[in-house]
């Protein structure tokens, strides 16, 4: 659990981050919006200190996080930038032991550990951990820099914009293998986006922010439906918004006995990818399979866009 | 891809900025290059004109070799025809027309690199014998010396053999090897007595001894004063990066002390090392004196700090923001973010610096002679004073040779340091 409590930061007398209070739950993904220079990537700079603030207080699970030198609280969550700050000079296996390193690891603990982070993300360990950060693409190096956070096994994870220099293939993937790490391990991940659509996507609790302050604090349902101010709904788009409601829910959770024709779609998929298929197929409904290939049911076009409406208040 | 394949190169292949394609190991890209090379047309090579036309001025109008009849005297100058047996010019003169013709086409940079070797080899061993054929039997007082058209042949097929290795693009420790080899033949002829009929080796002859003594105080100036630029300009480059606000103000001091003349120089620090070592016992007892190597020590020594200095907050500022960003967020002290990313990363740029100075200082030793502290110099200045300009070469000739096999292993040193660091 993190729990920010009325956390403020000046730099020359300006707030940058003012009186922001958030609170965390453990093995959820809290997603910070915002525009750029709202404060976002200063306030997850202060939950591991690479900046100090001017007032407030931030604990993780109970405990305040000026209790530890900075470098050693460091050392406990992981952080993932835009751009990955690999170490050129390093090989793939030597970043991602990094932080295992200098907590002072035995090798065969953390050859055991790069070896396992890399089949993780679907890297060769052979293959890739001899190479150098420069001879990977940009999913690759994404996926290294995510490996290289997650080493030391860390409760928390921060994120700065880790998918903003991913063609958008490559982002959607690399969202989805980042959901199901989160439910691998259960970490509690923060993470700073300016894309509403990531953050819907991936966020339990999205966090908007605007000068500094936080606007909104709430489940990404509750932000599509009733949007505290004019600021988060430019944000969330308007032409966007019955899309993105959709975008929240499984077919599976709707589907209802009855006949349709067609492709089917597996329940897994959001009701967004439905009604996606059914205006460009031109069909009333589509039936929708489980995992196993077995029929559940359908879903019609009557029903999403019944759930496609604004929620009553 | 045509004509401009030139001189141009000499820059860039000891650089070695080839991109690597993400999936392209370095074994497989630098295979490419050659390849390149086959498809070149039949033309005339730029460089190629300029060795040619240096060549035809050498041979046609410069003397090859001075004869004169004592080390003082003015000397007569002779072509390559009068200065060798019948047979060795006819040789000479073939190999240097067979190597011009061979630069002046394009061609695959190896048969460049054999032909420029081969002239060089030719002239080494035949200006020995040239020695022989023009010094009478049982003169010791006649003095013969390379002249001007033998120096321009050397710089001419050197410019050959430079351009050849560039297009090769040698790995560092392949050049370094290469040097070695080249070191050793030199080595040889020396050893051999082939050269010792000629003015240089005469003078060194009657100054042996003074000779490997001199070489030791030139080479512990030289090396000496980078050492101690090392040890203060690095900690110093790198408080300069942390504090901008010192950043200009050493920086603009240490371009100052370099552009006082080295004589100016000495003469500044006579006074205070002279007061220095009357007035702390324990500075005259280590040989502090306001004349002497002390001062020369000092001076080269002032004069490393700004290429050392200035190259490590241009290194240190070079390094990558995400990679220092994420040396703090992973955890490191800003002890190991120095030492395992900093430093690391900046190490190319700061050992080329290390480079300028170690080059520089070689040349600058010389000037020590001027007030007492030993080194080649002193061969250079007693040469001038006697206008015996066999004597001066004595100085210069290892100075040079010197500064060239330091540039050459630290351009592979710094390569080799570049090569892991190179970001995408």
């Amino acid at each position: 659990m993190i729990e920010i409590e009325s956390i403020t930061k000046h730099y020359n007398g300006t707030a940058v981050v003012d009186d922001v209070s958030l609170v965390v739950e453990p093995r959820t993904i809290a997603a910070v919006v915002g525009t750029s220079g709202s404060g976002k990537t200063t306030l997850l700079r202060m939950i591991n200190r690479l900046v100090e603030p001017t007032s407030g207080a931030i604990r993780l699970d109970g405990e305040d996080n000026r209790s530890l030198p900075g470098y050693e609280l460091r050392r406990r969550i992981g952080y993932v930038i835009q751009g990955y700050g690999l170490f050129p000079h390093r090989t793939v296996a030597a970043n991602i032991a990094t932080v295992p390193m200098l907590l002072g690891w035995d090798k065969a603990r953390i050859d055991a550990r790069v070896a396992e982070l890399l089949t993780l993300f679907q890297l060769d360990a052979a293959t890739f951990g001899p190479r150098y950060p420069h001879e990977l693409s940009g999913g690759q190096q994404q996926r290294v820099g995510v490996a290289r956070a997650l080493a030391a096994e860390p409760n928390v994870l921060l994120m700065d914009e880790p998918f903003g220099a991913l063609d958008p293939v490559i982002r959607t993937k690399a969202q989805d293998d980042l959901l199901a790490i989160q439910k691998r391990f259960g970490t509690t991940i923060i993470l700073v986006t300016h894309d509403m659509e990531e953050a819907i996507h991936l966020g339990d609790k999205i966090a908007v922010m605007e000068s500094g302050k936080v606007e909104q604090y709430a489940t990404p349902a509750e932000i599509l439906a009733k949007p505290a101010n004019h600021f988060v709904e430019a944000l969330i788009g308007t032409g966007d918004r019955p899309f993105r409601l959709l975008s929240l829910s499984e077919v599976g959770a709707i589907a209802e006995p009855g006949p349709a024709e067609g492709k089917a779609l597996p329940a897994t998929a959001t009701q967004r990818d439905a009604l996606a298929e059914l205006l460009w197929s031109g069909r009333r409904a589509l039936p929708i399979t489980a995992a196993d290939g077995s029929l559940v049911g359908r879903v019609t076009f009557e029903q999403l866009v019944k759930r496609a409406a604004r929620p009553a208040a | 891809m045509s004509g401009l394949r030139g001189a141009g190169e000499v820059v860039g292949g000891t650089i070695s900025t080839s991109p690597n394609h993400a999936d392209m190991t370095a074994a497989e890209h630098s295979e490419q290059v050659p390849r390149k090379e086959r498809s070149l047309r039949l033309g005339l090579d730029k460089l190629g004109v300029a060795i040619a036309l240096i060549v035809a001025y050498a041979v046609l109008v410069s003397p090859f070799t001075t004869f004169r009849a004592n080390r003082i005297v003015p000397g007569a100058p002779e072509t390559i025809i009068n200065s060798l047996p019948g047979w060795a010019g006819a040789v000479l003169l073939g190999v240097i027309a067979v190597a011009s013709l061979i630069a002046l086409v394009k061609g695959p940079a190896l048969s460049r690199l054999a032909a420029g070797f081969v002239v060089l080899a030719a002239l080494a061993i035949l200006i020995g014998i040239s020695a022989a054929h023009l010094t009478p039997p049982g003169n010791n007082y006649a003095r013969v010396s390379p002249a001007s058209g033998f120096w321009l042949l050397v710089f001419a097929f050197g410019l050959l053999v430079a351009d050849a290795f560039a297009r090769l693009e040698l790995a560092p420790l392949a050049r370094i090897i290469v040097l070695l080899v080249t070191a050793a033949a030199i080595g040889l002829l020396l050893g051999s007595g082939a050269w010792d009929g000629l003015s240089i080796m005469k003078e060194y002859a009657s100054r042996a001894d003074t000779f490997w003594a001199e070489a030791g105080k030139h080479v512990t100036l030289a090396l000496g004063s980078l050492a101690a630029a090392v040890l203060v300009g690095i900690p110093l480059g790198v408080t300069c990066h942390r504090v901008p606000a010192l950043k200009a103000a050493v920086l603009n001091v240490l371009n100052i002390i370099q552009t006082i003349p080295s004589i100016a120089l000495f003469g500044i620090l006579i006074a205070p090392l002279s007061w220095l070592a009357a007035h702390v016992p324990a500075a005259a007892a280590i040989g502090i004196r306001g004349i002497g190597t002390t001062p020369a020590f000092v001076a080269l020594f002032l004069y490393s700090l700004l290429p050392v200095v200035a190259n490590t907050v241009v290194g240190l500022a070079g390094v990558p923001r995400e990679a220092n960003d994420a040396a703090r967020g992973v955890g490191m002290t800003e002890r190991q973010r120095l030492f395992g990313v900093e430093f690391p990363l900046a190490l190319p740029v700061i050992l080329t610096g290390i480079r300028i100075v170690l080059v520089q200082n070689i040349g600058l030793a010389t000037i020590a002679a001027l007030i007492g502290g030993g080194g080649f110099g002193v061969f250079v200045f007693q040469g001038i004073g006697q206008t015996a300009m066999d004597l001066v070469l004595l100085g210069a000739v290892p100075t040079v040779a010197m500064a060239f096999a330091a540039a050459v292993i630290l351009d592979a040193i710094v390569e080799l340091s570049a090569r892991r660091g190179r970001a995408a």
